[in-house]
């Protein structure tokens, strides 16, 4: 099993992560308006404030997860009488505030002075955040997004907008603070440009052996995640397209003897990165891509990127509100599927049943027989939870895994 | 054919298009008025002992409702129904319509229509206007559809109706809180109500009425008010009674939550529906209503006379369970005594064990 050796992007994202959560304690000690938002909620709103920070419960729940005191948190949340079968991120996260921060890898998150979330992602962030709302007395803002069976479409799209002002205006009325949406614009600018990079990156997988693993990119998300809109995210990513390709150029990737090309559907499991890559990779079986990242900024249903050339900060961002797969229905999940399995050259199909993430995984069993029986391409489906490691058996998932492996191999012949 | 298809059958018969409704509270007034039979899809339990076809489709960790659902929508193969209906209530209903298409055989495909409700208060900018717009755009479904044709009179007398319905049904439950009829009985009414036109809907709360009038029964034993999705199964409410636990009031989503509040009156669907969302009943499924629940349900506990709750929880529901521990801990802090159970698929295995637990939480609110 080859030794695991972070690359210098690796690095620099361990870095970045870190200077980051500190940071944001740092500020909002010295009196920066604290927001804490779900993942898709527009960031680059809050760029347009002087002292307005963010910061993402879920983003900070995975790596609690992957830091190996997801357990321990999701206790101590299900000791203060939240079900086990809550989301784990927000049994982590509440396990974690409710204990000053206990744990946490990154010394917790600054208390918020705003919660914002949204429910085309998922309806049960509204309610996670409203469990601090009514605990701490924190007003909430819930941005109402509507589901995707089909492309947003532009009455969407306004109604969307309207929310976002009505946003701005509640982070003014509570902050103080003046909105610039020049600043905003920067913000959005650094976002699109980002977003370019990452695509460079994620591009890599279509090389033969893949330059990247699926576990690289669920690990690099993160920063798109607490720090949008920042041109440091648009430099990272820069950093990151550019080495990668470099490496692909010299013959540098994570699995030389790849054999397997598989592709991921639902959360990382945070817990699991680094142990599944090695397993699969001492199996020649390497999961090159994954639906959790390559939707970002794409059309929905599609791998190609969304153009918001002719689009208004505000209206882009309205549109990127689908930047998640979760949003979306089956017929565009399976569209989109279906074009990173001729893109890439996919093999197998693993399907990760998350019980922490209905939105995610209540349609796989459908896609599942549409990728198995429409498009001929073996599948295989397990049981995970994302951040919950009691909920996940790596020899049982890994039987169906190999099983996987056997099922190309016959296709195969 | 089950019970409930049979009363399908009859709206058939009686020659109504049949447009199945996802729960939880779906435009009622608005289909009827089309001259269309709306039937909210819930209540399915007693009905099935197993969900082989929707287990095809769905993981055994997606809650009950939805299950049963997708497994009565297949078994019906368009036998009884014309058409389905989904806002978006919540997040294990939103995946469902695509799920239940491709379930369908191509030929028992079933006309279906989602439409988004604003999850904000109707006061945010913009909300009024969208679901305005989203609301023209299922009666031009409904008409397209079913050839009907929507007209304003029509939709007023339909909520006229619905509102003599809705006070027939606070009537009837003010008489089991006063013991002139058990709750379980109360259950079993609605469970068949819900596959009913307004108009006999009315009919059987009428005679129900009337039936308890006859009676001058006092409520006896401990009073509790129950709060849920769905009702517990009739053996567990029999258990509850039984052990001499009496519910005089039920914060459950398909009963009390959805007859409490009758909208003002009008012609215009976009103002009474903005109206209904707004100032419903508080339901964990509805996120404008959430700063309103607990005042809601301790006034409802003190208007019952109460003082006790169960909370019976509808398993793998998370609109509930990140309620539960902030009500019970209001509760129990004000002296209410407090049992929580879980209901799901395959709950006549789990029946002893929780008649034992009621039976001692009888007793200790007794003490």
């Amino acid at each position: 099993m080859a030794q695991f050796v972070k690359t210098d992007s690796g690095k620099r994202l361990t870095r970045l992560i870190t200077n980051g959560y500190m940071d944001n304690i740092v500020k909002a000690q010295q009196g920066a308006f604290v927001v804490w938002i779900a993942i898709i909620v527009p960031a680059e709103i809050f760029a347009g404030f002087d002292n307005v920070l963010y910061c993402v419960p879920e983003s900070h729940s995975a790596l609690c997860a992957g830091k190996g005191v997801g357990v321990s948190l999701c206790e101590k949340a299900e000791n203060l009488g939240y079900s086990m079968d809550l989301c784990s991120y927000a049994r982590i996260d509440m396990g974690c505030h409710f204990n000053q921060g206990a744990d946490s890898p990154a010394g917790g998150l600054p208390k918020p002075d705003l919660l914002v979330s949204n429910n085309n992602n998922c309806t049960l962030l509204a309610k996670w955040f409203d469990v601090y709302h009514r605990e701490w007395d924190i007003p909430h803002f819930i941005l109402d997004i509507p589901f995707c069976y089909e492309s947003q479409k532009q009455r969407d799209m306004e109604y969307i907008v309207s929310q976002f002002q009505d946003l701005i205006q509640t982070v003014e009325k509570l902050s103080g603070q003046k909105f610039n949406p020049e600043k905003m614009a920067q913000a959005w600018e650094n976002s699109v440009e980002a977003n370019k990079h990452w695509r460079r990156f994620l591009a890599a997988a279509k090389n033969k052996p893949s330059g990247i693993t699926a576990f690289d990119s669920f690990v690099q998300m993160a920063p798109t995640l607490t720090m949008r809109g920042t041109p440091e995210l648009a430099e990272h990513y820069r950093f990151l397209a550019d080495e990668t390709e470099a490496r692909v150029e010299q013959g540098i990737v994570p699995a030389p003897n790849e054999k397997y090309r598989l592709l991921w559907d639902n959360i990382a499991p945070w817990h699991q990165l680094r142990k599944m890559s090695s397993r699969l990779g001492a199996l020649d079986a390497n999961i090159i891509s994954a639906s959790y990242t390559y939707c970002l900024g794409s059309r929905e249903g599609s791998l190609d990127l969304l153009d918001l050339e002719s689009l208004s900060p505000l209206e882009g961002m309205a549109r990127l509100q689908n930047f998640s797969i979760c949003p979306h229905g089956l017929q565009l999940r399976g569209r989109a599927m279906k074009q990173a399995i001729e893109e890439m050259d996919i093999d197998g199909v693993v399907f990760a049943s998350n019980r922490s993430c209905k939105v995610y995984s209540l349609m796989q069993m459908d896609q599942q027989r549409y990728v198995q029986e429409e498009l001929g391409v073996p599948t295989v489906m397990i049981d995970v939870d994302h951040a919950d490691e009691r909920k996940y058996s790596e020899e049982t998932a890994f039987v169906r895994m190999e099983a996987l492996l056997e099922s190309i191999d016959e296709a195969r012949r | 054919m089950n019970a409930i298809q049979s009363q399908l059958k009859a709206l058939h018969d009686a020659g109504k298009p049949v447009l199945g409704c996802f729960p939880l509270y779906p435009p009622l007034e608005l289909i009827h008025s089309l001259g269309i039979a709306p039937a909210v899809l819930w209540g399915f339990k007693p009905y099935f002992t197993q969900v082989s076809l929707a287990d095809r489709h769905l993981q055994n960790y997606a809650c009950s409702v939805g299950r049963y659902l997708v497994e009565f929508v297949l078994r019906d193969a368009g036998e009884t129904l014309d058409g389905l209906l989904m806002y978006n209530a919540c997040d294990t209903l939103r995946n469902l319509p695509e799920i239940i298409d491709r379930g369908l055989a191509k030929d028992a495909g079933l006309p279906l229509h989602t439409f988004h409700v604003p999850a904000v208060s109707m006061e945010r900018r913009g909300a009024r206007e969208y679901l305005k717009d989203r609301l023209d755009g299922l009666i031009a479904w409904l008409e397209a559809t079913f050839s009907v044709k929507f007209d304003p009179d029509s939709f007023e007398k339909s909520v006229s109706l619905y509102a003599e319905m809705r006070g027939l049904m606070q009537k009837v439950q003010k008489h089991v809180g006063e013991g002139k009829a058990l709750f379980s009985e109360l259950a079993e009414l609605c469970s068949k109500l819900n596959f009913m036109l307004v108009e006999d809907q009315i009919t059987a709360l009428q005679e129900f009425c009337r039936a308890c009038e006859e009676k001058t029964a006092a409520p006896t034993g401990s009073q509790v008010l129950i709060s849920g999705i769905l009702p517990p199964p009739p053996e567990i409410l029999k258990a509850m009674e039984g052990a001499g636990l009496t519910i005089v009031g039920a914060d459950l989503a398909n009963m009390h939550r959805a007859w409490a509040y009758t909208p003002t009156a009008g012609n215009d669907p976009a103002a009474y529906y903005a109206d209904f969302y707004e100032n419903h009943f508080p339901c964990t499924t509805l996120l404008p209503t959430a700063d309103r629940r607990l005042p809601a349900l301790e006034s409802m506990l003190e208007d019952c006379g109460a003082g006790a709750w169960i909370f019976a929880g509808e398993k793998f529901c998370e609109y509930e369970y990140f309620e539960l521990p902030y009500v019970e801990k209001a509760l129990k802090a004000k002296g209410i005594g407090v049992l929580s159970l879980e209901f799901s698929l395959g709950d006549e295995q789990n029946l002893g064990s929780m008649k034992t637990r009621i039976e001692a939480f009888a007793e200790m609110i007794e003490e």
